[in-house]
């Protein structure tokens, strides 16, 4: 008779100590845990099966035909696909929350309003902590930070709701040059469900620190710097004078308006829509939404995982998701590189180089001598470039098509075996090199709409 | 007729295999979308080690 798998025991120790942890340190979350360690699981399992048949055959025991059964292989690939769904969807869904605290789910609701005030002098730095709840912070005349609001607690009794509600007072203070405001929800301890939306209106010389760990953020109407730091959190910023520092594990938006000085973001969560942003941008991080950008003065840096992008400048508009790059009226020297996107760039200024695993390339410069470097392992390439363009063009496809519909400048050669070349006009030094593996390049020529209605717009030859 | 050894592991190596390109995925190393193949070769080359130590055995019971 077979000897019963040690997978089993080793399954349910592992899972009582996890249980044993989270229970001494709360703070650890067991989905957190799970989402980043989860292929270790499947390592040990293979591993301890392993060493089992191992064992067996040292032992001379006969072996089973199948290390693994079919039922721990379903078994596997749920576990994959449970982990990866969830991860996704965990980027998509950041409010789906779970909790393991019971407590939290039930019982009722009891309100609590909050009001505080503090001189503050015109330019004062506030700190806020607020773990739970919404915060609305705006500049405005005058020279105190005046705080109102409302906490929230979830329990059983009132009598219960009223101790909780005692243990965290709101507390607008000055400490050295800081103005405090502190909801102290943490005193309420971990079983308790406790939350504040607060409003607060600050002098509009006020720079601002927010931390939290689930609620939204939304601030406008300053002239110093906003930093925000949170676990979950929406964060809409308007009319700020200086730096945005923010750093989010998880936010569905965030969004700032005109903003004077320069722009952080890291971490994860889903869309950013920046408009009207006169310093340097960075975002770091995974975003499973939309990055929009807009009329941005400074230079734009993005990287994630698999992407990387560097524009000087955008004074028209681009757009960054999962599948595509779109960008229109944006300045070089930009730089882009992805396992796996669509680009289209319209009228563009200055240099441009991309590099992509899988995806096709649209580009359409809007000078007539534009620098682009274009290399695509899998993926179409069209180029179009307004009438009159004299850069020098070498562009090599390795299985695929070449078409010139530009004109006789270009000229096409067949190199057989090797693929196929489009290059031109000779004698001209090279500026624009197009280069895929796998997939057909195109150039054109595009011709001016006639001066009426919209001069603007560009047309594109048939042929 | 007594199963080979590699027949045995072959299910342990593929699964730990799996994980590790999915740890590999979860690190930022490489995407488990471009190291997928990765598992057909493992698989394919457990096959070919199964093949020989048929072939093997076989020889060895004065068979084929």
């Amino acid at each position: 008779m077979r000897r019963g798998s040690l997978v089993g025991p080793f399954v349910l120790i592992l899972v009582g100590v996890v249980l044993l942890l989270n229970n001494f340190k709360p703070e650890l979350s067991l989905l957190h845990l799970f989402f980043n360690y989860w292929p270790f699981l499947l390592v040990g399992w293979g591993a301890v099966r392993l060493i089992e048949i191992l064992v067996s055959a040292a032992r001379a025991q006969p072996l089973p035909r199948d290390g693994i059964t079919t039922g721990e292989w379903v078994l596997a690939v749920l576990l994959c696909l449970f982990a990866s769904g969830a991860d996704f969807a965990r980027s998509q869904l950041p409010k789906a929350r779970i909790t393991m605290h019971g407590l939290q789910l039930f019982g009722e609701t009891f309100d609590y309003p909050l009001a505080g005030s503090v001189e503050a002098g015109p330019a004062p730095r506030v700190f806020i902590e607020n773990l739970r709840g919404n915060v609305r912070v705006a500049g405005g005349e005058g020279s105190e930070v005046k705080v109102e609001g409302r906490a929230t607690v979830r329990a059983f009794a009132k009598d219960d709701a009223d101790k909780v509600n005692a243990k965290c007072p709101l507390e607008v203070v000055r400490e050295g040059d800081q103005i405090i405001v502190r909801t102290n929800q943490e005193r309420a301890g971990g079983d308790w469900s406790v939350s504040a939306d607060l409003e607060i209106s600050v002098p509009k010389g006020a720079s601002v620190t927010a931390r939290g760990r689930y609620g939204d953020f939304d601030i406008a109407n300053l002239d110093g710097n906003v930093e925000i730091a949170s676990d979950n959190a929406g964060v809409r910023i308007t009319g700020v004078g200086g730096d945005a520092r923010i750093q989010l594990e998880r936010s569905d938006i965030i969004r700032i308006v005109s903003l004077k000085g320069k722009v952080e973001i890291k971490g994860r969560g889903e869309d950013i829509e920046l408009e009207d942003i006169s310093g340097r941008v960075t975002v770091k991080g995974a975003y499973s939404g939309g990055l929009s950008m807009r009329r941005l003065a400074g230079p734009l840096v993005f990287e994630s995982r698999r992407s990387e992008l560097r524009v000087a400048g955008i004074p028209g508009v681009l757009h960054l998701d999962l599948g595509d790059l779109t960008a229109e009226n944006v300045q070089g020297p930009l730089y882009f590189k992805s396992s796996s996107r669509d680009v289209e760039l319209t009228a563009f200024t200055g240099p441009v180089e991309i590099q992509l695993e899988r995806g096709d390339v649209q580009l359409r410069p809007a000078g007539k001598d534009p620098q682009i470097q274009a290399t695509v392992r899998s993926g179409d390439i069209v180029l179009i470039l307004p009438e009159g363009a004299d850069g020098g063009v070498e562009a090599t496809t390795q299985r695929g098509e070449v078409v010139n519909e530009f004109g006789e400048e270009l000229a096409t050669e067949d190199l057989g075996q090797k693929g196929a070349r489009l290059f031109g006009p000779p004698g001209k030094p090279v500026r624009i090199r197009l280069s895929t593996r796998r997939g057909d390049i195109t150039v054109r020529k595009t011709v001016a709409a006639p001066e009426q209605g919209s001069p603007k717009r560009l047309q594109t030859t048939s042929v | 007729m007594r199963v080979p050894l590699v027949t045995a592991v072959r299910g342990p190596i593929l699964m730990i295999t799996l994980g590790l390109l999915f740890v590999a995925d979860r690190f930022d190393a490489a995407g488990f979308d471009r190291t997928w193949p990765v598992l057909i070769i493992v698989f394919g080359i457990l096959k070919l080690l199964e093949r020989l130590a048929l072939r093997r055995q076989g020889l060895g019971a004065g068979g084929v």
